[in-house]
């Protein structure tokens, strides 16, 4: 144990040299940190695989899926429907239980997780291939903190 | 002879004194505490309630926002709980995954501690290095988890996913790095004697006066009360691990401060143990549940318990049968620390100690209101 009994008014002052040593944070934005492999961000959902099952609209625990008509999508096999979902931002909380229960694979999550915006109806949008912003899913979209 | 003079002060919810959302109404007479009214309630969310309108899967979404600084215990807690009501066992791997993450979320939890105790006491520097350094847990958490503060990864049945490649490695490195940085902390503020001279004996607790209010976790330990869930009703990958119930005898704000000092150890050593046993273990299996859409788990009721920073953590769940709770109750330990303990002890402290002392029994506020 390294813990005194009496203390000192001295050894605090040691934490001093803490100032000559390089600060533990970044600077963003100019350096990005990636986020982490595993990074639950926005979705993205490959709608030509996605068979509008619905499970995840079922399990997400925030409501925050909607299966909205998508006529284009209406296919004979069995189990196909033509709805595809529709997430709500301002609502989820980025669990997964959408990804996990997906029996296609279809819907997924990748590591962006920046949009910022004036209009509160851009934050529910229909989840496709395409990442949000078209950005690569490891850099911090920076331009888009700017206001228009 | 006159009546002496008193005044109402309020403390919080605005209040960098205040550990959060929440306000001390108390009574001085010149600058000692006469009475004390705690005013809970800002952040009342009815979890309790909530949870009878969810599948069993879909808890531990929401009461990780329980406590915020440490939620892998409120999962956990839930998980057990269910768990024993499901007859499920999870995997070996899946339980030490577990304890895992119960340490590394203990951790973090501390250095919040630590900041907080010293931030209310003026020593500033030791709150920054204290979130600092939490920042490196957190990235470790998003590694395994893909989240940094709500993790949702402890669901009833086991964790959600196996250790990414090369994440032991990483862990070890770490609490390399935060021993080192114990060293530190310890020049800085344990062994300052600005600390020691406004800490020690204040606001004492007798061991008997814990038994008495309910007091669990370090608070109790710090008494000199050895009381342990970890050790009392083994749960995750405890009964497999060797470590001993620390404890203090005086059960004062020192004392309590010391208590988590020497626990932050412990749960370095604890860390390294079960790191040591996972690169051992096959990959892979780590967590048994059946279709969350359709699980139904059979009537009954159950009580699951874990030892948090805070003290003692428990979920009772019922179940009728349904593919949710029927009723879920939550025994968090802020609502006694923070209540009925802290309107006690708090009289005939000087007004500079109210917001030490509660940072001191560790209240966290939103555990309180739910």
């Amino acid at each position: 144990m390294s813990v005194k009994k009496e203390g000192s008014y001295v050894s605090p002052f040691r934490a001093l040299k803490q100032l000559v040593k390089k600060p533990h944070t970044v600077q963003i934005p100019k350096v990005v940190k990636p986020p982490a492999e595993r990074y639950r961000g926005f979705h993205t959902n490959n709608l030509e695989v996605c068979i509008g099952c619905g499970n995840c609209s079922r399990v997400c625990p925030d409501n925050a899926i909607k299966m909205v008509p998508f006529p284009e999508y209406a296919r004979k096999e069995p189990g196909s429907m033509p709805l595809r979902p529709q997430v709500d931002y301002g609502r989820c909380c980025f669990c997964a239980l959408c990804v996990e229960v997906c029996p296609t694979g279809s819907l997924q999550m990748v590591r962006t997780f920046t949009h910022v915006d004036e209009k509160k109806d851009s934050f529910v949008f229909i989840p496709d291939s395409k990442v949000v912003h078209e950005t690569p899913d490891f850099v911090l979209d920076t331009k888009n903190l700017r206001r228009k | 002879m006159s009546q002496t003079k008193t005044i109402d002060l309020f403390f919080g919810p605005q209040h960098p004194g205040i550990t959060g959302n929440f306000s001390v109404r108390v009574t001085v007479d010149g600058d000692t505490v006469v009475k004390a009214q705690v005013i809970p309630g800002f952040l009342h969310r009815g979890f309790e309630k909530l949870m009878e309108m969810r599948h069993w899967i879909q808890g531990p979404a929401l009461i990780c926002r329980i406590c915020v600084p440490d939620p892998d215990h409120s999962e956990t807690g839930y998980a057990t709980a269910v768990e024993r009501l499901a007859g499920i066992e999870v995997p070996e791997r899946g339980r030490y995954i577990r304890s895992l993450m119960l340490e590394m979320s203990r951790l973090s939890a501390y250095l919040f501690y630590f900041g907080g105790y010293a931030g209310s006491i003026g020593l500033y520097t030791v709150g920054q290095w204290g979130v600092g350094d939490r920042d490196y847990i957190l990235d470790l958490f998003e590694e395994l988890t893909g989240a940094r503060v709500y993790h949702i990864f402890n669901f009833p049945g086991g964790p959600r996913w196996d250790t990414p490649p090369g994440f032991e490695d990483k862990v070890d490195k770490l609490m390399d790095f935060l021993e080192k940085r114990l060293k530190e902390f310890d020049k800085l503020y344990f062994n300052n004697r600005v600390f020691i001279k406004r800490a020690r004996g204040t606001a004492p607790m007798t061991k008997a006066y814990a038994q008495k209010m309910e007091v669990t976790g370090p608070n109790a330990r710090a008494t000199g009360w050895a009381i342990d869930v970890r050790k009392d009703d083994p749960y995750a990958a405890y009964p497999d691990l060797d470590f001993d119930i620390i404890t203090q005898k005086e059960g004062d704000n020192y004392a309590r401060v010391i208590q988590r000092r020497m626990e932050f150890e412990q749960s370095i050593d604890l860390i390294r143990q079960i790191t040591r046993k996972l690169r051992k273990m096959p990959r892979g299996n780590v967590r048994v549940t059946p279709n969350p859409l359709h699980w139904k788990i059979p009537p009954g009721e159950a009580y699951g318990a874990v030892e948090s920073s805070k003290g003692e953590l428990g979920y009772y769940v019922v179940s009728d049968g349904g593919i949710g709770p029927y009723r879920m109750q939550a025994r968090g330990p802020s609502i006694s620390h923070g209540v009925q303990v802290y309107e006690e002890m708090v009289v005939g402290q000087r007004v500079a100690d109210v917001a030490a002392l509660m940072f001191s029994l560790d209240v966290c506020p939103p555990d309180i209101d739910r």
